[in-house]
């Protein structure tokens, strides 16, 4: 089921209009011997990021983040790019989630731990 | 359930720490302001701290977009306050610590917390570019907004200069460290350029540490020595300080590896393997250990620089390294941020908070040191 969700999510990412000042989390096809910096001016940010095993050919995608500016222009210059999620719009909603002010008081108050005591 | 804490809530939680428990703990302000002017604190942790003590140092909050990584060492050290305080021990899921584990940490050793060590990028990751990663260093933008900032962990003195030190080829990765202040792992202008990084070593300088941990997220590992090339331990004359080598590191496959004695591997190997054995058994997630190189070659980074610190000057303390890189690319459609959501935050802990407290078990064996026959080495 879960499964199912994923794909559907991801076929809605890629039909995604891609808007040039924002970023994307990607999967860009780069060849067996190639590295991100085969990408020439086309940066990818994909620090910390595991990345997917290479296909039987060797191709591998790497996964990272990008513009929409380099969306396009990867795809301009040949490259297969697979756009899984509009990141701003993410990152939007999440950082809403963030603590606001100050829970704690200054110290008077302190976060109520996670173990239970036994 | 848990909320994301912002930098103000982070600093609350450690002065209620040292408020409620001042017998057990004591805040330590760390003596560089970071870019933007904001003061670092540290909580030291134990009961009968003294010079002579083996210390642990656990850091989160790095790499600023990788979030949760500052609650989850304030609730680590708030768990075992709260646990000692009471004569208890701690149960996360299937995972239980006995009061005696929870006494064995505080009353023998000295547990050192640094839970934000670059608030000024959090602080920017939680209100303005959620996927802001350095620091907030201005000085080499040149104006561009896009350039601000250094990767801190490519910041430490350990190859830093990775030009000279790693292989053409090694080079090509961006992953490795970068002489360009847009890319995400922009280095620095040198070794420890950053004050925050400066922090870190401070620390490091002042206690005598057996073991640290840099929590980053999120590749579902616990990475051990080394970070720049395999590990090998039958050729010590290929290591991080001679010359023969330099321009040949950070391929992996090839001729070089670096060296780590064999007693020192099992020991790396085995407390790695105890850390993420406890994250594992929470509620099974695959953590599993691995040797930093494994998910890529990198220069200048926080594990690799404490443990090669006794190798430049043998006076200091022997410091194992690690990096937990926690949680995994599931569902989420932000990974890093995953987080965000309480229900993720409260199982991120749950999972990496056992794990905190297995290392500082396996500190008191290296402590003991009768289990650990390499550690004197």
């Amino acid at each position: 089921m879960a499964k199912k969700s994923r794909s559907v999510a991801r076929r809605a990412s890629r039909n995604l209009r891609i808007s040039p000042d924002k970023k994307y989390r990607v999967l860009v096809e780069i060849g067996p011997h190639e590295t991100s910096r085969n990408l020439g001016s086309h940066q990818i940010d994909h620090c910390c990021m595991p990345q997917p095993d290479p296909d039987s050919t060797g191709i591998r995608r790497l996964h990272g983040y990008t513009s929409g500016m380099m969306v396009t222009a990867l795809r301009k210059a040949g490259r297969k790019v697979e756009v899984l999620a509009d990141a701003n719009a993410e990152g939007k909603r999440l950082q809403k989630l963030v603590g606001k002010g100050d829970r704690f008081e200054g110290g008077r108050l302190g976060p109520p731990g996670v173990g239970m005591l036994i | 359930m848990a909320i994301i804490m912002n930098t103000t809530e982070i600093n609350s939680a450690l002065v209620n720490f040292q408020s409620s428990y001042p017998d057990l703990c004591q805040l330590i302000e760390l003596p560089e302001k970071t870019c933007e002017g904001r003061t670092c604190r540290a909580l030291r942790i134990g009961k009968n701290h003294n010079g002579a003590n083996l210390a642990v140092l656990i850091i989160g909050g790095v790499h600023a977009r990788e979030w949760g990584g500052p609650d989850i060492v304030v609730n680590f050290a708030g768990d075992l306050l709260r646990a000692y305080s009471k004569g208890k021990g701690l149960k996360y899921l299937k995972k239980s610590f006995q009061a005696d584990d929870i006494k064995t940490i505080i009353e023998q050793r000295t547990v050192i917390v640094f839970p934000c060590v670059n608030p000024d990028g959090v602080e920017f990751s939680h209100k303005t570019t959620h996927l802001w990663r350095k620091n907030r260093n201005p000085a080499h933008s040149t104006g561009n907004p896009d350039t601000v900032g250094v990767d801190l962990n490519r910041n430490y003195d350990f190859l830093w200069d990775f030009k000279k030190f790693f292989h053409p080829a090694a080079v090509q990765a961006d992953s490795l460290a970068s002489e360009d202040p847009s890319s995400e792992t922009f280095h620095g202008p040198s070794p420890f350029s950053e004050p925050e990084a400066r922090n870190v070593k401070w620390l490091m300088d002042n206690f005598r540490l057996s073991l640290f941990l840099d929590l980053h997220s999120y590749a579902g590992d616990v990475l051990y020595t080394w970070g720049n090339d395999e590990d090998q331990g039958f050729a010590p004359d290929q290591n991080f300080r001679n010359q023969a080598y330099d321009g040949k590191r950070g391929v992996i496959g090839d001729a070089y590896g670096e060296y780590i004695a064999p007693t020192d591997y099992a020991i790396t190997t085995g407390i790695a393997l105890a850390v993420s054995d406890a994250m594992k058994a929470v509620r099974n997630r695959p953590y599993k250990p691995l040797p930093a190189v494994g998910l890529y070659p990198t220069s200048g980074t926080s594990d690799d620089y404490a443990f090669s610190r006794h190798i430049v000057d043998p006076g200091l303390a022997k410091t194992f390294g690690f990096t937990v890189e926690f949680n995994f690319d599931t569902d989420t459609k932000e990974p890093f941020l995953a987080t965000a959501s309480p229900a993720v935050l409260d199982n991120t802990m749950l999972d990496v908070i056992p794990g905190l407290i297995a290392l500082c078990l396996e500190a008191s064996q290296i402590q003991a040191g009768e289990n650990w026959p390499g550690i004197n080495a």
